[in-house]
Formats: structure tokens, sequence, C-alpha cells
């Protein structure tokens, strides 16, 4: 197992993650309050990427995001590079990946927030900023904390968004999961199996962990 | 009394300079399926008074409750407290609930369930203000929660709950306070000693107060003025002896829970007595104001005395000055807290209510005889509308 790809794909992970939590709070509290038309709409946008093949979104990502498209180059005016086979281009797909396992459950666990706690709040001269912050999210937190998780997981595990439109470049946009399709191009199982158990093992604590913070949302 | 509030018609287009002294509101909200809640309110907003919005349930008194909170934006309409607009749709006007400087007391009381007593009370209270602990500490003391501060609302008792609900409210000094069903979640018992000691420490501050409920003793221990509802229109405003009393019409007797309402022919009218034919029945009654023909009589069971035997002996000694005694069987005896509701089959159907050791004195049972008396005075005729004389 290379470290360099080790690291990477924690900082890829990491990344997503943060990004996830400043994009997807927000995001989800509009989903879990308004009650505008088009939620449902946009609702399926965030849930779409669950059931789209990532070859899919890799594909378009690497046509949208090409120097000789719109968004690639506005960007490349920007930073002087360019999206595709770059960090940046992978975390952007893999950002885009995650949406609903980040926002689905932070939405969710935001409409379970009794709604009159949040009246009572602006009834008690709270605004709505102040109120997200001193009610809405401590009480959401497990459910925050849950998509957090499975975001972070889930980005470790990626794959196929990432060889789309990060190809297979060691140190910029080799992942763990791309150096195992390597390794066993390669013919290198032991290398394969090496990496695989110790994404087995990572992946499985993080989830018993969630299933630990769920289990005692429940007691509470 | 209260009723400075000229409960009568809503002006909104005060023409003095004067500063107003008056929560004025008339606003309409619609939702889909229902008939349109039009609200029409007027009370004087410095000074203390229970104002308390009654009917059954679905008649639009919460949603008009979370209108003047601001929490629902009517379609159309003003609402005007003192000299400061809060809602006025043609300005474009609707102030969050945030600038109206309320308190609100939920049905469920609404209490954080991740914050203590102390932080649930302090929640409001201005980081800025520099006596914000001696602000929380004296409202716990008053609302006897000092004890409990530490706790978490699901360790609290359903009164202790209540009790922080209030002084969260409370203890921002809000202008106006409105209470929805503020009982409701209490049992029985506790709701019946709570009552009083609730308004009377409401009084202490001086504020008006706009409470909602369904519960009739709740409407007449804890109201000045009440504001009866029925499918989204109010349909008598005025004080608990009025409205309870002296219902407008059916509608009216029937939500505020008179017991026996029957249509009646009036058959004599004599020095301000009514002479009233209810099935055969002739009643006295006190004769109504508009001179009519049909009337519904409207009996309330406080009213109705009941005594044991079919010849009332009081009769012959001439010592009783109710006007009506009429003879009966009992058909039905059922307990209600601290009363019994006695159902009675005079040729008319009556229902009287005796407190409980009345009635094990009287030991009432189905198929007993007795004789109901009722005062003149107590029995309250309502001209039917399209049978006036002249």
């Amino acid at each position: 197992m290379s470290s360099a790809a080790f690291w990477l794909t924690g900082r890829l992970a990491v990344a997503t993650t943060v990004i996830l939590f400043v994009v997807g709070l927000p995001l989800a509290y509009w989903l879990a309050t308004t009650r505008r038309r088009f939620r449902g709409l946009v609702e399926a946008v965030v849930t779409l990427p669950l059931v789209l093949p990532p070859t899919v979104l890799g594909f378009y990502l690497l046509l949208w995001t090409g120097p000789d498209s719109w968004i690639g180059s506005v960007y490349g005016r920007v930073t002087g590079q360019t999206l595709p086979f770059t960090f940046a281009g992978i975390l952007l797909g893999s950002v885009l990946f995650n949406l609903p396992f980040a926002v689905r459950p932070f939405a969710s666990a935001m409409q379970a927030v009794d709604r009159t706690l949040m009246e009572a709040s602006w009834c008690l001269g709270q605004s709505r900023w102040k109120t997200f912050w001193r009610v809405v999210f401590p009480l959401a937190w497990p459910g925050i904390l849950t998509g957090l998780v499975l975001t972070f997981a889930h980005t470790v595990g990626e794959f196929g968004v990432v060889l789309m439109v990060g190809g297979n470049i060691p140190g910029v946009t080799r992942t763990l999961s791309v150096a195992i399709y390597d390794d066993v191009q390669a013919l290198d199982y032991a290398s394969a199996g090496r990496t695989s158990v110790w994404l087995v093992v990572g992946c499985f604590a993080l989830l018993a962990l969630v299933q630990w913070i769920s289990g005692r949302r429940t007691k509470r | 009394m209260f009723r400075a509030a000229s409960p009568g018609a809503v002006d909104l287009g005060t023409e003095d300079e004067t500063v107003s002294d008056l929560l004025v509101a008339d606003f309409q909200k619609r939702f889909q399926g229902v008939p349109p809640i039009h609200a029409e309110l007027s009370l004087p907003c410095n000074s203390f008074g229970i104002t308390v919005l009654f009917g059954p349930s679905g008649c639009g008194k919460s949603t008009v409750l979370r209108c003047l909170a601001g929490l629902e934006r009517p379609e159309s309409g003003r609402i005007l407290f003192a000299d400061q607009p809060w809602l006025d749709t043609q300005r474009g006007i609707c102030l969050r609930p945030q600038q109206r400087d309320i308190g609100f007391c939920f049905q469920q009381d609404a209490l954080f369930p991740h914050l203590n007593v102390r932080k649930n009370v302090g929640f409001g209270v201005t980081s800025s203000m520099p006596e914000r602990r001696e602000v929380v500490d004296r409202a716990l003391e008053q609302f006897a929660l000092a004890d409990v501060g530490d706790r978490l609302p699901h360790q609290l008792s359903g009164g202790q709950q209540q009790r922080v609900a209030l002084a969260r409210a409370l203890v921002r000094r809000p202008r106006l306070l409105l209470l929805d069903e503020p009982l409701s979640a209490l049992d029985a018992n506790l709701r019946d000693r709570l009552r009083p000691a609730l308004r009377r420490m409401l009084a202490g501050f001086g504020i008006p107060v706009v409470m909602v409920t369904h519960d009739r003793v709740e409407a007449m221990s804890l109201a000045d003025e009440i504001v009866v509802m029925r499918g989204g229109r109010i349909e008598q405003r005025g004080s608990v002896d009025e409205v309870f009393t002296r219902p407008r019409d059916r509608t009216v007797a029937q939500i505020v829970g008179i017991e026996t309402i029957e249509t009646g022919v009036i058959r004599e009218l004599a020095n301000g007595i009514a002479t009233v034919e209810v099935h055969g029945v002739c009643l006295q009654a006190v004769s109504p104001r508009e001179s009519t023909r049909m009337v519904h009589v409207c009996i309330k069971g406080e009213d109705v005395t009941l005594q044991r035997g079919r010849d009332g002996s009081g009769e012959s000694a001439g010592a009783v000055s109710s006007r009506n005694r009429l003879s009966g069987t009992v058909t039905a005896v059922t307990p209600e807290g601290p009363l019994v509701r006695v159902a009675l089959d005079c040729g008319i159907r009556l229902t009287s209510l005796v407190t409980r050791p009345a009635c094990e004195e009287l030991a009432l049972q189905v198929g007993d005889p007795v004789t109901a008396w009722i005062k003149a005075s107590a029995i309250h005729l309502i001209p039917l509308p399209d049978s006036s004389v002249d």
C-alpha cells in the first residue's frame, strides 16, 4: 500500500466532508423547513447521485469541466489550471457524488426537530440564524454527525467518478480504491489485498461509530 | 369591568392624533379546504386583562393567536398594537415574531429538550443585559422553579413544565402574552388547582393576555372578555356573564354549553314577565327586549334546583321564590367531577347540575320522582329571527 495514495485519499475524504458540512447544512435546513413547491425538484437533484452510475456523473463532469467548456475555461482563467486529472477535479466530483449522503441525513435529522421549538425560539426574539445554532443544530447533531461519517466513508471508497475525472496519476488522483484496481491489473494481489483489508477495517469501524451514535440517539 | 375596549365596532381609521392604547386587529386568513378565518378584535394593550378565544376545535381560534404572534401571515387585514402596525397587508407590513415583543406559550409547552430549566428560562434574555443572571434567578424564584434549575424538561412534572414555559415567556417582559390552551396538558385535578393561581400570577405582570381554550370552565374562571368563535367567524364577544348567561343565538348557546335549549312560543306578556309554552309546559321568564313570538328557551344546569318527591312542600308553604315548578322523573345520573349531571323528564327534557353531597342527600336514582325549581330570571329567551310580531 503506497502512503501517497493513503494520504491522498485521506485528504480527499476530509476536504469533501468539510465542504459538504458547510454547503450541505444550509441546503438541508432549507429542504427541511421550506414549504415552496420546487422543494421536491431540488430534493430529486440532490438524490440523483444515489441512483446514477458514477461513470455517468464522471462522464458529464469530464465534459462540462474540460478546458473547452464554459466552467472549465472560467476556472482556467481564474486559477491557471484545469479541472480534469487534478485534485480539484476529483474533489468537485466527490462533493457532487456525496451530496445525498450528507444532505439527506442532515435534512431528515432537522425535519425531526419539532417545528414548534423553532417557533418558540422566534417568539423569544431569536433570529432564524440564532435559532438554527441554538435549537436546530444541537437537536439534529446526531443525524448531522451520521451524515458526515457516511460522507467520509463513502469518499474513501469512491472509485468510478475519481477514475473518470481524475484518471490514475500517482500522488495526484490515485486514491486507495484506484490503487487497488491498478494493483489487480498489474496482478499484484498481495498489495491489493493489504489495501483492501485496511479499507474493510476502516469502513467497518466508521459504520460501527454511526450505529453507536444513532443508538445513543434513540435511547434519549 | 374590562369592557372598556368597545367590543362593538372595530375602528381602524382613528382620526384623532392621541396615542391609542388599544390592540386592534381585523384580518382574514385562508387555508385550503376550510372556510376563511376572520378575526375582529380590540382590547386594551397597556393593562392586564384576559381575552379568551373560545370555541370548538377547528374553529380557527389557534390560527387567530398565531396570526397575532406573526407565526402565520394573513392574506388581508391589519393589526395595530398601540400605534405600531404589526400587520398591514395594503402597505406590505408584516412584522416577524421577533419584532413584535410578545410572549407565546404553546399547547405542548415546547420547552427546549436539550437545555435545563435555567437555560430554557434564560433563552430569550439577551446576553447584553448586564443583570441577566439576576433576572433569570428572580424568575426561577417567582415561578417556584429555583430547586429544579438544573433539571432537563423531561425530568419535570406537568405543572413544572407549564411554569417553565410561562417563566420563559414572561421573563422578557413582553408587551402581550399569548396562551394556546395553557392548561390542557395537565390532568383535571391539577388544572382545577392551578386556574386561580394562574390568573393571580398573570395579573401581576400588567399586560394583556389573549388565551385560546375549548374548556368551558377554563374560559369562565379566567376570562375578562370572551370571544366565541365557530367556523372561522366570531359569533359573540362580551363579558363571561353576558356570553354564558345571555348567548346571542342558538349557536352560541350550544357552544357555551347551555344544557337545555328548546324552542317555545310566548303565550302572554305581563309586567316584564313572559309566559312561554314549550312542549305543552308553561314556563315564566323575564321577557326579551324584542317583541317576538317564537323563542329559544335556554336553561343552564346550575340554575335548576331539585327537590325530592313530586309535590314540593315548599309550594304549600309559599316559601319558594322560584316562579317555575316542574314535576318529573329522573332519567339519568352522571357524575362529572365535583358535580353530578341529572337528566329529567318534566314534559320537557331538563338537565340539572348539582353537587355530589346534594345528590347523595337526595339519594337520586333513575326513575325517582322529583320537582325542579327554576327562577324566572334564570331562563334566557332568544328571539327567533323571523318571528317578530310586527
